[in-house]
C-alpha cells in the first residue's frame, strides 16, 4: 500500500477513534451538565433538545437551598482524604517492609490479601458494623475511613510491592554510604520515585471511598455525617423527582473529580507503568 | 529511629487519641439521644420534623432527637443492622406487617398512652382496626398519616377516545375494553403504565385479588395462591400485559409512571397523592385545564360475587422499640409530635396525600383550608369517602386476620409473589405453573422460618 | 543486589550510637513492624466478618432475632435443591463474563488509542478516565435518564439517525442484562485503561522497530510484541475485575432492585441480599456467600496455575 495513504488512513483511524472514545465518555456529562440548566418543562419531553434557550442555575439554587448537599460535600472529601492518607501511609510501609527485608512468609502475604477481595462486601456490611459498633465507631467518619481502608489495602499494597521492586535498592544504599540515615535516605530517594505508585494508589482508594454506597448507608445515620452517595440516592427518592436537581447534584460531583484527574492523569499513567515493569 | 523511642511515640499517641475520643464522646452521653427513623425524605417534611423537633427539645432539655429520613429499600438494610447489634432506634416507620413482625417477636413498646393522649376515639375507626392487636388487645403502632391508592387518569385522553370521562369503570372486563382503546402502540401511548418495582408488584397483586373475592392465606396461614381468584387474578394481568403496559413496564420506577401520565404516555395509572406535587411541575397544562383525576372506585373481578373492591391503605406505623435506649423518651416525643398543631404541620408538608388518622384534624378549618386543596380538593374527599365506605387494608393484608401472621414482612420482601407475577407476564409459565411454584416456595419459607401451624 | 558476608542488606551504616554495646535488630523484625498495620488493619477488619458469615452458614438465624439454631449443613443441602440459586449462579456468570470480556476488550482498545500520539490526547485521556470517578449512583441515575424509553436522548439518537426503525427497549426484561453490562463496562474501563496504558508507556520502542523491520504489520506487531508485554498486568486486572464483576452488588441492585425487573439480572449477591435482608434468613445468606466465596477461591487458584509466570510473588 502507498505509504502516505498508509499512514492517512492510520491517522484517520486515531483520531476516528479518539473521536468515538471522547463522545461515549462525554456525551453523558454533558447531557447531565445540559439538564441541570433546562427549565423543568424542557426536561420531561417526548423529543429531547440538545440545546435550551431558557438556561438557569435554578436547579443548583434548589440543590444548596433545600438539602445538606455542601455538607454531604465536605464530608466525602474528608472520608475520602482521610482513608486515601491513612491507606497510603499503611501501604507504603508495609510494601517497604516486604520489599526490603527478608523475612518469613513476605513472598505471599500481598496475594494472600487479595483474597479478602472474595468475600461480598454485603454479606461482611452487617458484622462490620456490629464490629464498629463494639468500637464505638457506628456513625462516625473514622468508622468509614477504616472500613475503605481495609478495602483498598490489598490492592494497594499489590501495586506498590511491585513498584519498590523496581526501584534499585542501590539508590537507598548510595544516600546511605553517602551519610545518611536510612530513613533520610528513603525520604531523599525512594519517596520521589514512588510518588508516580503514591498517586495511583490513592486515585484508587480515593474512588473506592467516594464512591461507596453500601459501607456509608449501614454505617452513617446521622444526616450531618451523610457522605454524597447516601446524599444523591434520598434525593432520587423523594417524594417527587426533580430531575434538574439530582443532574446539578451530579454535576457538582463530578466536575471537580475530573479537574484533579485531568491534573494528576499523567503521574497516574506513570505511576501504574512503573509499579506494572514486573507484572 | 530506635525501635525504642519508635515504639514509645506510637504508645503516646495512640493514648492522646484514645483521650481525645472519649472527650469528645462526653458531652454526648450527658444527653438522652432518640433517634427516630422516618421514611419521608422529601425536604419539606424534613424542615417539619426538623421544626417541631427544635420545639419539643425547647420543652425536654436533656433529650436531644435525631431524625433519620430513609427510602423503603434502605430501610431494610438499616434496620437490619440495627436490631442484629442491638442498636435499636427509639421510633421507627414500618409497613403493618413489620410492625406485627417486630411485636410479634416480643421488640415493641406498646403505645397505648400515646393512642390515649390523642384521643383513642378521635382516630377513624378503620385506622383502629388496623393498629390493634386483638390478640394481645393493646396497640404496638399509630399509622403515622394515611392514604388511599386510587385510580388516576387523564381525562382528555379519555375524550379522545371517545370515553366519558366520568364513567369509572365497574368490572376489569370494561376496565381492559376501557385501556384497550386508550392504548395505541404506534404513538407509544399506553392505556395503563404500572410500577414495576417488587414492593408495588406486591400492592397490586394483593389489590387485585381481593377486589376478586379472593385471599392470600387460608385461617392457618397456608398460603392459598392456587385458588380461583388468584389464579384468575395471574390471568387478568397477563391480559393487560399484552394489551395496554408499555414493554418495559417492569423498570417503570413509581414516579415514573407519574411522569407517563403528565407526558401522555399512559392514560391511567394507580397511585396516590403525592402525585400532585409532580404533575404540577411537569404537567401544568393539564392541571390547569382540570384533566387529571381520580375514580372514586376500583374495578372489581369476576369471583368478586358482589363484594366490594379492595384498595391498598397506605398506612406506616409509628412503633417504639422497648429494647433502644430511651423508649420512654420517644414515646413522649410521639404525644409531641401528635399535638393538633404539629401534626397539621406534618400532614401539610405532603398534603394531598398524608391524610390525619384523627377526624378532628380532618375537619379542622386549618387543615381544610391548605393551599392545595384549591385544586386538589376532589382527590382528598375521593380518599375519604373510600376511607369511609369501602375499608382499604394495608399491603399485603387481604383479610383483617393475617393481620396476626407474623411471616407477612419476610414473604413480601422474598420476591416469591413478584416473582410468580413476573414469570405470568412474560409467558414464562402459565398462571396455574407460576401460582404452584410461588406456593411451594411460600409453604418452605413460611416452615423455614418456624412459623408453619398447618 | 551487592553482596557482603553481613546478613542485613543495609550496607555499613555510619549512625552515631547511643549504646556503646554493639545491638543490631534482627532485619526480620522490622519487616514484620512495617507489615503489621497493614496486615492488622485487614485482618482484623475482615477477619470477624469473614469468620463469623462462616459460622452462620451452619445455623438459622432470623435476622431481627438473637437466637441461632445450629443446623449443620442443612443450608447447603437447601441452597443445592434451590432452582432460583441455581439461576442466580448463571446470571452472575453471565453478567461477570460478559462485563469483563468488554470491560478487558474496550480497556486495551482505548489503551492502545491513548498510547498514539494526537492532538487532544491530554482532553481525551482525561475524559476516557472521567466515568470511573462517577459514584454507581449518579451512573445508574444518569443511565436510566439517558436510555428511558419515553424521554431517553438514545432513543431519540438512535432512531433519529437512522441507525435502526426502533430503538431497543433498554430496560425491558430482554435487554436489561445487556444494558447493565455496557453500563457496567462504561464506569469500569478505565481501570483497565489506566493499567494497560501505563505498561504500554514502558515498553521499549526497539521491540516494535524490530519487528517492523521483520515485516510485522500492525496487528502482527500487536500479537508478538505488544501482547506478551501486556501480560503481566492483564494477569492482576482480569482477576480483579472478575472478582469485582462477581462480587457486584450496588449497581445491579441500584439499576433493577430485587424484584420485578430484577428477576432478569438476580445475580448471586442479589439472590443473597433478597435471603438475608427481604427473608431475614441470615443463615441462609451466609451459606450463600461462603459458596460464593469457595466459588471465587477455587477459579484464582485455577487461575493461577494456567496463568502465572515464572517470577517471584
Amino acid at each position: 500500500m502507498n505509504p502516505i495513504l498508509r499512514i492517512f488512513l492510520e491517522r484517520a483511524a486515531v483520531y476516528l477513534g479518539a473521536a468515538l472514545l471522547a463522545f461515549v465518555c462525554g456525551f453523558p456529562l454533558f447531557w447531565m451538565a445540559l439538564t441541570s440548566i433546562k427549565p423543568d418543562r424542557e426536561i420531561i419531553t417526548a423529543t429531547p433538545s440538545f440545546w435550551t434557550g431558557a438556561a438557569h442555575l435554578d436547579a443548583y439554587r434548589r440543590l444548596f437551598d433545600q438539602t445538606k448537599f455542601e455538607a454531604y460535600f465536605v464530608n466525602s472529601v474528608l472520608v475520602a482524604g482521610g482513608s486515601t492518607l491513612l491507606t497510603i501511609a499503611v501501604a507504603v510501609l508495609a510494601a517497604y517492609g516486604i520489599t526490603r527485608f527478608r523475612f518469613r512468609g513476605r513472598e505471599s502475604i500481598a496475594t494472600v490479601m487479595l483474597f479478602t477481595y472474595m468475600f461480598a462486601p454485603i454479606m461482611i456490611v452487617i458484622p462490620f458494623y456490629i464490629m464498629m459498633r463494639k468500637l464505638g465507631l457506628a456513625n462516625s467518619h473514622l468508622g468509614l475511613m477504616l472500613s475503605y481502608t481495609s478495602f483498598s489495602l490489598p490492592f494497594s499494597m499489590w501495586l506498590l510491592r511491585s513498584f519498590f521492586q523496581s526501584i534499585p535498592i542501590e539508590l537507598e544504599q548510595a544516600a546511605m554510604i553517602d551519610g545518611a540515615s536510612r530513613p533520610q535516605a528513603v525520604v531523599r530517594v525512594v519517596v520521589p520515585m514512588a510518588l508516580p505508585g503514591v498517586i495511583a494508589v490513592s486515585i484508587f482508594t480515593f474512588i473506592v471511598a467516594w464512591n461507596d454506597y453500601l459501607f456509608a448507608r449501614v454505617l452513617i445515620g446521622k444526616d450531618d455525617l451523610k457522605t454524597l452517595p447516601l446524599g444523591i440516592q434520598d434525593l432520587y427518592e423523594s417524594s417527587v423527582t426533580d430531575w434538574g436537581m439530582i443532574m446539578a447534584a451530579g454535576v457538582v460531583i463530578t466536575i471537580p473529580a475530573l479537574v484533579f484527574f485531568a491534573m494528576v492523569q499523567r503521574h497516574l499513567i506513570a505511576g501504574w507503568g512503573a509499579g506494572g515493569v514486573k507484572g | 529511629m530506635t525501635k525504642h523511642s519508635a515504639f514509645a511515640r506510637a504508645l503516646r499517641a495512640g493514648a492522646a487519641a484514645v483521650a481525645l475520643a472519649v472527650f469528645a464522646a462526653a458531652p454526648a452521653m450527658a444527653q438522652k439521644v432518640v433517634n427516630v427513623w422516618h421514611t419521608e425524605p422529601n425536604p419539606r417534611t424534613k424542615a417539619v420534623i426538623d421544626g417541631i423537633i427544635a420545639d419539643f427539645e425547647k420543652e425536654n432539655p436533656g433529650v436531644k432527637v435525631v431524625q433519620e429520613a430513609l427510602a423503603w429499600g434502605d430501610l431494610d438494610k438499616k434496620m437490619q443492622a440495627a436490631l442484629a447489634s442491638g442498636a435499636f432506634p427509639e421510633v421507627a416507620h414500618g409497613q403493618a406487617y413489620n410492625e406485627r413482625s417486630l411485636s410479634a417477636k416480643g421488640l415493641l413498646r406498646p403505645m397505648n398512652d400515646v393512642i390515649a393522649s390523642i384521643g383513642e376515639q378521635d382516630i377513624f375507626p378503620v385506622v383502629r382496626k388496623l393498629n390493634y392487636n386483638e390478640k394481645e388487645k393493646t396497640y404496638y403502632g399509630l399509622a403515622h398519616a394515611v392514604g388511599v391508592d386510587l385510580t388516576i387518569y387523564r381525562k382528555d385522553m379519555m375524550r379522545e377516545a371517545g370515553l366519558d370521562p366520568e364513567k369509572a369503570p365497574a368490572t376489569w372486563r370494561e376496565w381492559i375494553d376501557q385501556l384497550k382503546k386508550l392504548t395505541d402502540k404506534s404513538k407509544g401511548r399506553y392505556g395503563l403504565s404500572l410500577a414495576g418495582p417488587g414492593f408495588f408488584i406486591n400492592e397490586d397483586i394483593y389489590m387485585w385479588v381481593g377486589s376478586n373475592g379472593g385471599r392470600l392465606f387460608d385461617e392457618k396461614g397456608r398460603p392459598t395462591f392456587t385458588e380461583k381468584p388468584v389464579i384468575e387474578t395471574l390471568e387478568f394481568w397477563k391480559e393487560l400485559a399484552d394489551c395496554c403496559l408499555a414493554p418495559d413496564w417492569l423498570s417503570r420506577g413509581y414516579l415514573d409512571t407519574f411522569g407517563d401520565l403528565a407526558t401522555g404516555k399512559a392514560a391511567m395509572i394507580v397511585g396516590w397523592g403525592r402525585g400532585t406535587d409532580y404533575f404540577e411541575q411537569y404537567a401544568p397544562d393539564a392541571v390547569a385545564k382540570g384533566d387529571i383525576g381520580v375514580f372514586k372506585t376500583k374495578p372489581v373481578g369476576p369471583s368478586a360475587g358482589g363484594k366490594p373492591f379492595l384498595t391498598q391503605f397506605d398506612s406506616e406505623a409509628w412503633m417504639i422499640f422497648k429494647n433502644s435506649k430511651h423508649p420512654e423518651e420517644g414515646a413522649a416525643f410521639l404525644k409531641f409530635f401528635h399535638r393538633a398543631d404539629n401534626y397539621l404541620k406534618y400532614i401539610q408538608s405532603v398534603p394531598v396525600h398524608f391524610f390525619p388518622v384523627t377526624q378532628s384534624l380532618r375537619t379542622d378549618p386549618r387543615y381544610l383550608a391548605t393551599p392545595a386543596f384549591q385544586k386538589w380538593k376532589f382527590w382528598v374527599d375521593a380518599q375519604h369517602e373510600v376511607i369511609e365506605k369501602y375499608e382499604p387494608k394495608p399491603v399485603m393484608i387481604t383479610e383483617w386476620k393475617d393481620l396476626d401472621f407474623p411471616f407477612i414482612a419476610e414473604l413480601a420482601n422474598s420476591t416469591i409473589l413478584v416473582d410468580m407475577v413476573t414469570e405470568v407476564t412474560r409467558g414464562q409459565r402459565t398462571p396455574v405453573e407460576a401460582a404452584r411454584r410461588a406456593q411451594q416456595r411460600a409453604e418452605q419459607l413460611i416452615t423455614q422460618l418456624g412459623y408453619r401451624k398447618w | 543486589m551487592s553482596t557482603t558476608h553481613r546478613s542485613s542488606p543495609l550496607g555499613p551504616l555510619n549512625l552515631p550510637r547511643p549504646e556503646p554495646r554493639e545491638r543490631r535488630v534482627p532485619e526480620h523484625l522490622w519487616g514484620y513492624v512495617l507489615v503489621a498495620p497493614a496486615v492488622l488493619l485487614v485482618l482484623g477488619l475482615i477477619l470477624y466478618p469473614v469468620g463469623y458469615s462462616f459460622w452462620l452458614s451452619l445455623h438459622s438465624k432470623h435476622a431481627y432475632m438473637p437466637i441461632e439454631t445450629f443446623i449443620g449443613f442443612e443450608n447447603f443441602v437447601w441452597i443445592w435443591e434451590d432452582e432460583d440459586f441455581w439461576r442466580s449462579i448463571r446470571l452472575g456468570m453471565v453478567y461477570a463474563f460478559g462485563s469483563l470480556s468488554l470491560q478487558i476488550v474496550v480497556g486495551v482498545g482505548a489503551a492502545l488509542l491513548l498510547n498514539q500520539s494526537f492532538v487532544g490526547r491530554g482532553f481525551v485521556r482525561a475524559l476516557a478516565l472521567f466515568p470511573y470517578m462517577m459514584p454507581t449512583i449518579v451512573v445508574v441515575i444518569l443511565m436510566r435518564w439517558i436510555f428511558n424509553d419515553s424521554y431517553g436522548v438514545a432513543k431519540f439518537l438512535i432512531e433519529g439517525s437512522g441507525l435502526m426503525a426502533r430503538a431497543p427497549v433498554f430496560f425491558d426484561p430482554d435487554h436489561v442484562m445487556l444494558t447493565m453490562i455496557l453500563a457496567s463496562t462504561w464506569t469500569f474501563f478505565p481501570f483497565v485503561v489506566i493499567g494497560v496504558l501505563a505498561r504500554l508507556q514502558t515498553i521499549d520502542l526497539e521491540l516494535y522497530a524490530a519487528a517492523k523491520v521483520d515485516g510485522a504489520g500492525v496487528l502482527r506487531q500487536f500479537w508478538h510484541v505488544t501482547l506478551p508485554q501486556i501480560r503481566g498486568v492483564l494477569f492482576v486486572i482480569v482477576l480483579l475485575r472478575f472478582m469485582f464483576m462477581f462480587t457486584k452488588f450496588d449497581l445491579i441492585w441500584l439499576f433493577a432492585g430485587a424484584g420485578g425487573l430484577g428477576y432478569f439480572v438476580r445475580t448471586l449477591p442479589i439472590y443473597t441480599f433478597v435471603k438475608s435482608f427481604g427473608e431475614l434468613q441470615v443463615g441462609f445468606g451466609a451459606a450463600l456467600s461462603v459458596i460464593m466465596f469457595t466459588m471465587l477461591s477455587a477459579f484464582a487458584v485455577v487461575y493461577f496455575r494456567l496463568f502465572r509466570r515464572d517470577e517471584h510473588a
